[in-house]
């Protein structure tokens, strides 16, 4: 009786898989060109859509633009301290981007770039729910180069952001606090560093082993710094005496540098937030905005002017109550040691001083294109900056980048 | 020999009519979530069917008149113009029905656009991977296998192009997973634990081969149990999708023309989809049932087995939801994943193992066969008279040495003996089971409330919280002309802002300028929300205060989180089978043919003892876990939530501006925790009475059921009448207290609903102690 059980079990299968496989829509006949057999079935071939009128096509900005090229790559030592960016941020010829619009993390390849940008987890089946940085409110990215360098080059990211946790018909989609965590773009792993700190992230950097993170709590007064360790140790925030704005901007030999806008005062503490003091005062017609870099003898900060532009001043960390001026109208920021530049708002002429020689160049100048061009959101990289651009008065769906060689002054495209 | 074995063990199950009754009450179930998840009210399918016709009639046509509706689109004023809608007859927009038959009719080319854009960028990862040198890696593979796959879809599927009728909804509907593994569990039950009461287990264990060959047949029968079940249910659940859905569109089409199947690995024909989800099903549940199967031979306790089976479903559902940055593709190996196609193979899932790409399917087929094998060894080796240990004798040839069951013996030998004379300890070790559970259901709760009492991180509730501290307290004037004002300026900011946008567009200002703009902008559109809500409760709290009542402005968020948490369903489960079951299984016949309870109601003394013993028992476990489940929502809500000021007046809140009393946030919380523990306990009285009124287990359960469900569904579908009968809604007090505040005072509601069920279990608690008393009944 078993054995007949297991017969018409047998039986009643290999029926099911003769029904599956003996149909004309789902046979394995590599024939078979359409799984569609019906007669009636009209084909869309020879009427696609005509194609599109409007609107009527505009000069296209990529034929303006070199042939891709390939950048330097250097090998050098890991930084002590790295700034966290909003926009992107480069590792050897990697460069690694959020995308706004969409959303989720990408990368490209500078020396080998691809029709389309690149998933960060490499996997191109997700898309929605299945991708882990899809729905990433807010992504502050860095590259922890001391990994890195360990892991053989291949880049461990930091991110931080706000990630969602569900939805509410009143809101929206519901956000967690800040969440922070390391992907190592070799094994495709993601950790999670941190994942219960109060408040939206605002910025994030990384000093040797430590990662610090200024989160938004009560609006606009309520910044707090705080500070954890790669491996997720050693979590700790700043207690401020009374609510404040504020905004960590460099970390110089164990002391980290910050502004604090309710008194508008540059302060420096320890790496504990111990000993915390006024380094000097930055009210005045020309306010300061923030700590740029700071060196061993040099703290380097931008000051609001009167017209309400951003002008580079540094002071001697051995007499503090000195400035002096270095440049005017000059919004930009560090990569190394030499400070990248705008002048004027519309960001046409991107200009870098290099602080140890002194000398001035002028990255790209795009002055006669104004009309068309704008641009902004730079990462920078060893030996080129990649910045993203709009073209003015068309369709600005999508981003595009373009990568600027510092060293042949070529510029080509980065689809995006 | 076995084969008879597993016909009989079969019968016996069949023979059932507790299982048939539940397995048609499921049945019925299933048929009605089907139909409600599957009907699609009347909607554009008429039209979008004419404009069909129109491009099976002329495609040129078809196609010049879309572009002519694009562009008619894109150039539309939306203020003042309205899309046309000629061929939506005035009901649905034209670019609307275009823009689905476009779809429906360019679905092979949207499909191959999907699929190349995949492979673009495979290719992509693959070539910066092999221009690394890194191709010995999980990535690299994995990347490699994608293009492979995908590329041969690519080129070898089609899709017909033509409407899809009914397999969405097929592929749709999920919420059979639960019905079905409920009823493989009592099914399991059924087979495994039927013997031990029959007297047919000790037989068994007497025979040669008896133990071995019995415990093969019950798990064989309880897999071909299981496979029955999920064929029926999903040919129940194929049909009446189908017939909601106006029937089933040409089964030979491309599975890859729905939605959530569009990234399937395989090449597969809808009517193969078909199977393939059989078969998935046929895995999942066949999984489940060895699983559980051996989970009730280790415990031989069928209460705590349907708990373990429950948190078995629990949690391989919630795994299912579980996060895919930390989990991976491995999350999607569970059972409820693994049930549904449009889950388990929406697309193409692999594995990292020691640096190899692993398909789900092979991680899946190894996972079977362990648990298979495993499932076959525990329930073979534990299905015993004696226990685990002399279980392990299999056959005549294999027995455990004698000197290691000496050892054994020898320690329940020296074991001392201890006990209790107390009938209310026996009575609490009799309902161990229960109790057991009890902690798994605490674990449960525990892990949905912390769930639910998530933080409320917002930007809007930041900034209720900011006002709230800004303007908290009693109600004034002042305070409501300031929080007018913050919102004229906020209408204000968000108003301009398109201009200041254009303006910044064309360098009329800095970029600075626009910079400090733009955050009062994004700031602005947060606090509107907040402050037009404000604005709504200094309206109302001003005419409280017209009415001589002095409200306040308070930050509710944590208060309404508390209160809107409704029905705690996993204590009035508890409730339910711990107080229906207290006297059923007195009922239960030993193999003399008499019963516990026969043997106790010989005396007057015997049947009020036991009556007050059980009752108590069951009263006092009640509030027990009433107090532990309130104490559980109170520490999560107050880690994660600011409560509002309790001094302050329960009518601050519109919600309760209607209701009669005065009363403060405080008092009213109080209230209510007292009303929720005499409907915990009134419940836990009727369920009682049930269970010693009524002999037959399924009757009990099923008329508790009834009593706790029905009323509560009738009233959560509008019919007000059933509210005054919904024992639910005694836990839930706060909707009791305001049950029908705007017809009438709220109190004479709350009055009659109390002298309804007051009247009810008050008659149930007479008519059992007459009956302990030993006089008649009516």
């Amino acid at each position: 009786m078993f054995k007949k059980i297991v017969c018409l079990i047998l039986a009643a299968a290999l029926c099911a898989v003769g029904l599956i496989s003996c149909s004309p829509a789902g046979g394995n006949d590599k024939n078979t060109e359409s799984l569609s057999t019906g007669d009636n079935s009209a084909s869309t071939d020879g009427y696609k859509r005509p194609p599109e009128t409007f609107p009527p096509e505009e000069p296209k900005w990529e034929d303006t633009l070199d042939e891709p090229g390939e950048v330097t790559v250097l090998e050098r030592e890991a930084r002590d301290y790295i700034v966290g960016s909003w926009g992107g941020c480069t590792w050897g010829s990697m460069f690694y981007f959020s995308d706004w619009d969409d959303g989720g993390i990408w990368y490209q390849d500078v020396n080998n770039i691809q029709p389309t940008k690149l998933p960060l987890h490499n996997d191109a089946l997700s898309d929605g729910s299945d991708d882990p940085f899809a729905q990433l409110k807010a992504a502050c990215i860095l590259v922890d180069e001391d990994a890195t360098i360990k892991n053989g080059g291949a880049p461990v990211l930091i991110i931080c952001g706000s990630f969602p946790i569900g939805y509410s018909e009143d809101t929206g989609i519901v956000y967690k606090g800040t969440m922070i965590g390391s992907f190592d773009t070799l094994t495709n792993k993601w950790t999670v560093i941190s994942d219960d700190v109060e408040g939206e992230p605002m910025e994030m950097s990384m000093y040797r082993d430590t990662i610090f993170f200024v989160t938004a709590t009560g609006g606009e007064d309520g910044y707090v710094l705080h500070k954890i360790n790669r491996d997720g140790s050693g979590y700790s925030s700043m207690e401020n005496e009374e609510p404040t704005k504020l905004s960590i901007g460099w970390v110089h030999n164990d002391v980290i540098y910050y502004v604090e806008y309710k008194t508008l005062s540059v302060c420096s503490c320890n790496l504990d937030f111990s000993d915390r003091h006024v380094l000097f005062d930055g009210t005045g017609v020309n306010y300061v905005k923030d700590v740029s870099y700071v060196t061993d003898d040099y703290i380097y900060y931008t000051v609001i002017n009167a017209d309400g532009e951003e002008d580079l001043y540094r002071r001697s960390l051995k007499d503090i109550s000195k400035s002096e001026f270095l440049l005017e109208d000059a919004t930009g920021g560090f990569y190394g040691d030499v400070y990248y530049y705008y002048s004027g708002f519309a960001l046409y002429v991107l200009s870098s001083l290099n602080m140890e020689t002194g000398e001035t160049k002028t990255v790209y100048d795009i002055t006669d294109d104004s009309d068309k061009i704008t641009k902004s959101r730079y990462a920078y990289g060893d030996t080129y900056i990649i910045c993203e651009f709009t073209y003015r008065g068309s369709d600005t769906s999508g981003m595009h980048y373009t990568c600027i060689d510092l060293v042949s002054g070529k510029e080509w495209l980065i689809p995006g | 020999m076995i084969t008879r074995l597993i016909l009989y063990e079969l019968r016996k199950v069949f023979s059932s009519s507790f299982v048939k009754i539940l397995a048609l009450l499921l049945l019925l179930v299933n048929i009605v979530l089907c139909a409600y998840s599957s009907y699609t009210p009347y909607g554009p399918e008429e039209y979008v069917d004419r404009v069909l016709q129109i491009y099976y009639d002329d495609p040129q046509y078809f196609f010049s008149e879309y572009a002519r509706l694009e562009n008619e689109f894109e150039h539309l004023d939306p203020s003042s113009d309205e899309p046309s809608s000629a061929y939506g007859g005035g009901v649905y927009y034209d670019i609307s029905l275009f823009d689905k038959v476009n779809e429906i009719v360019c679905a092979d080319d949207i499909y191959h656009d999907k699929i190349d854009s995949v492979i673009m960028q495979v290719r992509g990862i693959c070539s910066n991977y092999e221009k690394a040198g890194r191709t010995d890696n999980c990535v690299y593979r994995y990347n490699k296998y994608v293009l492979e796959r995908y590329t041969y879809l690519y080129e070898n599927v089609k899709l017909d192009g033509k409407p899809v009728k009914g397999w969405e909804q097929y592929f749709r509907y999920n919420a059979d997973y639960f019905i079905v593994f409920i009823l493989i569990t009592v099914v399991s039950l059924r087979a495994a634990l039927s013997d031990r009461t029959s007297g047919f287990y000790s037989i068994a264990s007497t025979c040669r081969n008896g133990r071995a060959r019995t415990a093969a047949a019950k798990l064989i029968s309880a897999l071909l149990l299981s496979a029955v079940i999920v064929v029926l249910f999903t040919a129940v659940t194929f049909t009446v999708s189908g017939i909601a859905a106006g029937g089933y569109s040409d089964f030979r089409n491309a599975a890859q023309s729905v939605y959530s199947l569009q990234l399937l690995p395989l090449r597969l024909s809808f009517g193969g989809a078909l199977a393939v989800d059989l078969g998935l099903k046929l895995l999942s549940a066949s999984l489940y049932c060895m699983i559980l199967f051996a989970v009730i031979m280790i415990l031989k306790q069928s209460v705590l087995s349907v708990g373990v089976g429950i948190g078995i479903m629990f949690l391989n559902y919630v795994a299912a939801g579980s996060n895919e940055t930390a989990a991976g593709q491995w999350k999607f190996l569970n059972l409820w994943s693994v049930y549904y196609i449009d889950q388990y193979a929406a697309r193409y899932r692999a594995v990292d193992i020691a640096g190899q790409s692993v398909g789900l399917t092979a991680v899946l087929i190894a996972i079977v066969v362990c648990v298979a094998a495993a499932a076959f060894i525990i329930s073979l080796g534990l299905y015993a008279k004696n226990g685990i240990f002399s279980g392990i004798r299999i056959s005549s040839r294999f027995t455990m040495p004698e000197k290691l069951r000496s050892m054994f013996r020898a320690k329940r030998r020296a074991s001392k003996r201890v006990g209790s004379n107390s009938l209310v300890l026996y009575e609490i070790y009799k309902q161990r089971a229960v109790y057991i559970a009890l902690a798994a259901i605490i674990v449960i709760k525990v892990i949905v409330t912390s769930d639910y009492y998530k933080p409320n991180n917002t930007a809007t509730d930041t900034a209720l919280k900011s006002y709230i501290e800004k303007i908290g307290g009693p109600y004034s004037a002042e305070k409501a002309a300031y929080i007018n004002e913050e919102y004229e300026a906020c209408l204000e900011i968000v108003s301009q802002f398109d201009t200041i946008q254009s303006d910044w567009w064309y360098g009329k200002i800095s970029d600075e300028y626009y910079n400090q703009l733009f955050s009062r902008y994004m700031s602005a559109l947060t606090d509107k929300d907040v402050l037009e809500y404000l604005v709504n409760r200094a309206e109302y709290l001003g005419e409280l205060e017209s009415r001589g009542i002095v409200g306040s402005f308070i930050y509710d968020t944590g208060y309404y989180a508390y209160m809107d948490q409704g029905v705690d369903w996993l204590l009035l489960l508890f409730v339910a089978v711990l107080c229906c079951r207290s006297y059923l299984y007195e009922h239960a016949k030993t193999q003399s043919g008499t019963s516990m309870l026969m043997v106790s109601n010989v005396t007057e003394l015997g049947r009020k003892r036991l009556f007050r013993c059980k009752a108590a028992v069951s009263i006092m476990s009640s509030a027990f876990a009433w107090y532990a489940f309130k104490m559980i929502d109170l520490f999560f809500l107050m880690r994660s939530y600011e409560m509002p000021d309790m001094t302050s007046s329960l009518l601050s809140m519109p919600r309760y501006g209607e209701t009669l009393f005065d009363l403060t946030i405080s008092n009213y919380i109080i209230v209510t925790a007292v009303i929720s523990l005499t409907g915990t306990l009134l419940l836990a009285s009727i369920c009682f009475c049930m269970g010693y009124l009524m002999r037959r287990a399924l009757f009990v359960y099923a008329a508790a059921t009834v009593v706790i469900t029905v009323p509560y569904f009738a009233a959560s579908t509008g019919v007000k009448a059933a509210g005054f009968f919904d024992l639910t809604a005694l836990y839930d007090a706060d909707r009791l207290y305001r049950l029908s505040p705007g017809a009438a005072p709220a109190p004479v509601y709350g009055i009659c609903f109390w002298a309804v069920i007051l009247f009810a279990a008050a008659a149930a608690i007479i008519l059992s102690m007459r009956r302990a008393e030993g006089g008649e009944l009516i």
